[in-house]
């Protein structure tokens, strides 16, 4: 019963950072529509940022870790800036764009070996505190996650339903023509989901480098997870991205109760395609309905 | 020498993966990233049933036997994603195929006691060709050669047949193609498992050549690496795949003569690669052949064809082939083509169907009119079945119809167009024709491979019929244009001629005069009323009074969801009321 109930205790904080993961996806995939795929190198580059600030300019981590998310943010800005909207522009075929993001995915992630080597890198000054609740353990900097996640998930929904800016990114998610019409620069709009997009993937990036360490294929993997979480948590609901996100990393966390760790995330991928087939529209997502007619 | 011979090899290797990798990529629009994981279960596959040190079988099976086995396996894992995901739409076979590359690649890792992790199995064996061992290099480049000539064959009769154009149609406009009786689903995932298979035979290969399979080889990398050789060779050209291959296989091994020795020289490839696919898509999209590049012979052979049918064509009279005349045209037509009786159809809270019945009489013209939202679209998409209702019934010629699924409708006699048209842009206007047609037993995967022959007699009846039903419309001359770049009223005469294809009774027409000049509407005009005369039953939505003034016999008036007044014409014009209603002028 103790291992159950560090493994719950491990499902949550997993939970946490893959909602976390899966709101920062989502809030551009539901808003554009692009498949982000380089999103998991704007996560990358948050963790490295930091990591640069920190470690070769000896910078405090807090300072060192809102540079890295900045430079995290000015990249996933960037990319829909020169790389996406020049393309939509031309009218190029969202596959097209998908494989644009894909290349940009592959040159950033073999970028950081040669920059930072291959082997996983922390910051040096990390305080590590271990915290015991009941027969479970874990640390502050776990706790940290789990804190930034839904605060974060929330203040991102508060932004949305109550703020002007908010509001209009949640109209052109849900009908750009119309919102084209009444008078909203969708350029902008699409930059500021980007903006808080890479925001959130930057702060999981660190988070994880506080915790693990940052090596170059956790980017990939980050957008595959969030990319799972959107799908399962439904099109179109940045709640569902998070539970999807929440669903899985509990569903990975509790499979080490009865199978040997590596086989987590074929477990998660198993319950989606489960989950999928059951339920095409995910946890959250409106009807499907076919493309209008 | 044995060095070329290698690069040989992997450049058979690369083209089949391309090549396959094609077939989902530019035929299908279908986007996968999971080709990597295809080909290493291939190569595993392979290695676990045929090499004396996997502990999968206790003695190793033939190898042919082997090689098959792990095919068809690899061909029916491509189900596991392509099933849940193609149900839906192809933006889930994105996030299912990432995940699935992924968790193959951690099988092979982690299920140690069979895949033995990162070191991978050993001693895979080579097979004998004709009582030749292929110990060598140049002797396995003959084995790779052959191969690779078996793959193209195969794709080439997958894409430049029925089947492919079929493949094409979907792609460019999967509810169009639906209308037209295609089996959407059903072929997406018939072709992914049919590319994920020819991957898998790459993998097969690449395991006996090598000898040794390892998780390393079958990364996202690869796929990636494959992908930026189809881009650049060009997307839906198999030849192109052919070319991207060779040539980013070679280039790399050329490059590596001026080898700039930093020790990081894998991820300068991929760097290279990536930034690659960057260029190609921004500078040069349609790749070095673009899709309807083929050889000056080949492309004048095709033109000949097409020239040939047409003059024999315009020594005969302009008619429309006899089966465009429809099914019912030999059984004898019934009076009555459609009844919708009590449809009711909502959307959120509104009802945009609210009891909503009507009749369609063979041979006659009926317009659907009325104010915008009064429910004429939903009335068109209920009867076609891209809309089920929620109460009512529908009836074709006596036969309930309520519930049934648009492509087997198209089977059943009914074609429809849309106000937008819905084109397959990226192909021919011939092409946009003959994939109409129904029947076409080369739109069969297996006969289309298989049977030569009679799919070529069978494609040469159906240019010439799609040539005749062009002539009808007035554009014989663009037979061989890309639909995108015809002009508007050339559109809407295209959007005829390939529902004229469909050898339907019952002809659903969405503002078919729209946007047209004076010609064209003349022309447009003579033909409906020529081809309802010919016994086909017309229903046209339109809001242009000329226009049904010059071609309905009967109006249906809806408003507020149900059929406000129904009758002829003449009456219904002068009906006050409607007149009040509609044209606002009390």
């Amino acid at each position: 019963m103790e291992l159950l109930w560090q493994l719950l205790v491990n499902g949550v904080i997993l939970g946490s950072e893959y909602a976390l993961l899966g709101v920062s996806w989502g809030i551009i995939f539901h808003i554009t529509g692009t498949f982000h795929f380089a999103h998991g190198a704007v996560f990358s580059v948050g963790a490295y940022s930091a990591i640069f600030f920190s470690n070769v300019l000896g910078w405090p981590l807090l300072p060192a870790a809102m540079a890295g998310i900045t430079v995290a943010v000015i990249v996933g800005m960037a990319m829909e800036r020169f790389a996406y909207a020049p393309m939509r522009r031309i009218g190029a075929t969202p596959m097209t764009v998908l494989i644009t993001s894909l290349g940009m995915l592959i040159i950033l992630q073999n970028v950081f070996p040669i920059l930072f080597g291959s082997a996983s890198r922390t910051f040096p000054d990390v305080n590590i505190i271990p915290i015991e609740l009941g027969s479970a353990f874990l640390t502050n900097v776990l706790l940290y996650k789990v804190i930034a996640a839904w605060g974060l998930f929330g203040a991102v929904m508060a932004f949305l339903y109550y703020t002007r800016p908010g509001k209009a990114l949640r109209a052109v998610g849900s009908n750009p023509e119309m919102a084209q019409v009444v008078g909203f620069n969708i350029g902008n709009i699409y930059l500021l989901a980007y903006a808080i997009g890479s925001a959130l993937a930057a702060v999981a990036g660190v988070l994880q480098t506080m915790d693990t360490g940052a090596s170059p294929a956790n980017g990939t993997f980050a957008v595959i997870i969030a990319s799972m979480s959107v799908l399962l948590g439904g099109m179109g609901s940045l709640t569902g991205s998070a539970l999807g996100g929440f669903f899985i990393g509990m569903a990975m966390s509790l499979s080490i109760w009865k199978l040997p760790s590596e086989w987590q995330l074929t477990v998660g991928f198993g319950l989606l395609i489960i989950l999928i087939t059951v339920r095409p529209r995910g946890f959250l997502g409106g009807k499907l309905t076919k493309t209008e007619v | 020498m044995e060095y070329i011979f290698q690069i040989g090899i992997f450049v058979a290797i690369f083209a089949i993966l391309a090549g396959s990798y094609n077939l989902l990529i530019g035929y299908s629009g279908l986007f996968s990233l999971a080709h990597a994981a295809f080909f290493g279960l291939g190569a595993y596959g392979t290695a676990l049933l045929t090499s004396p040190e996997s502990d999968l079988v206790s003695t190793p099976w033939p190898i042919w036997l082997g090689m098959l086995v792990a095919v068809v396996f690899t061909a029916l894992t491509g189900l596991i994603i392509a099933v849940p995901a193609l149900r839906v739409s192809a933006d889930y076979l994105v996030v299912l195929s990432f995940g699935f590359q992924m968790v193959v690649v951690g099988v092979f890792l982690n299920w140690i006691q069979i895949t033995k992790g990162e070191s991978g199995i050993t001693g895979v064996q080579r097979p004998t060709l004709l009582g030749m061992e292929l110990n060598s290099s140049g002797t396995f480049l003959i084995y790779a050669i052959l191969l690779t000539l078996l793959v193209y064959y195969l794709l080439w009769r997958v894409t430049g047949t029925p089947y492919g154009r079929m493949l094409k149609a979907i792609r460019d406009d999967q509810i169009a193609a639906e209308s037209l009786g295609k089996r959407v689903v059903r072929s997406k995932i018939e072709i992914f498992c049919y590319a994920s298979g020819i991957a898998g035979l790459a993998g097969a290969m690449f395991a006996q050549y090598v000898r040794v399979v390892s998780p390393a080889s079958f990364l996202l990398d690869v796929s990636v690496e494959i992908l930026a050789m189809l881009i650049l060779g060009g997307t839906a050209n198999i030849l192109g795949s052919l070319v991207g291959a060779a040539v980013l296989t070679v280039l790399p091994e050329l490059l590596r003569f001026l080898d700039v020795g930093s020790g990081h020289s894998e991820q300068v490839r991929l760097i290279v690669f990536g930034a690659l696919l960057i260029l190609i898509l921004r500078f040069r999209p349609e790749g070095l052949l673009p899709e309807y590049w083929r050889p000056a012979w080949l492309r004048r052979r095709q033109e000949r064809a097409v020239a040939d049918d047409l003059a024999e064509l315009r020594q005969g009279p302009l008619v429309l082939p006899p089966e465009v005349l429809g099914t019912t045209a030999k059984t004898g037509r019934p009076a009555i083509m459609m009844e919708v009786e009590d449809a009711v159809r909502s959307f959120g809270g509104i009802r945009a169907l609210n009891g909503f019945s009507t009749t369609l009489e063979t041979g006659r013209i009926t317009a659907l009119i009325g104010p915008n939202g009064a429910g004429k679209t939903t009335a068109f998409n209920l009867i076609t079945g891209f809309l089920a209702p929620d109460s009512g019934r529908i009836l074709l010629a006596g036969l309930d119809i309520t519930n049934t699924k648009p492509h087997l409708l198209a089977g059943l006699g009914v074609a429809r167009s849309f106000q937008n048209l819905r084109l397959f842009y990226q192909m021919t206007v011939l092409d946009n024709v003959m994939v109409g047609i129904p029947g076409q037993k080369g739109e069969r995967l297996a006969w289309a491979t298989v049977a030569m022959g009679p799919t070529w007699k069978e494609e040469r009846q159906t240019r010439r019929m799609a040539l005749q039903i062009l002539r009808y419309v007035g554009l014989e001359e663009r037979a061989l244009t890309l639909a995108e770049n015809l002009s508007y009223a050339e559109e809407k005469l295209l959007v005829l001629a390939r529902m004229l294809a469909m050898q339907a009774d019952l002809l659903l027409l969405d503002e078919p005069a729209s946007g047209l000049d004076p010609n064209s509407l003349d022309a447009m005009y003579a033909m409906i009323r020529q081809l309802a005369e010919g016994g086909k039953t017309i229903c046209i939505i339109e809001h242009n009074l000329d226009v049904i003034k010059e071609l309905a016999h009967k109006i249906v008036f809806l408003d507020e969801g149900r059929a406000f007044a129904e009758g002829s014409t003449e009456s219904l014009l002068k009906n006050p009321e409607l007149a009040a209603r509609y044209f606002g002028n009390a």
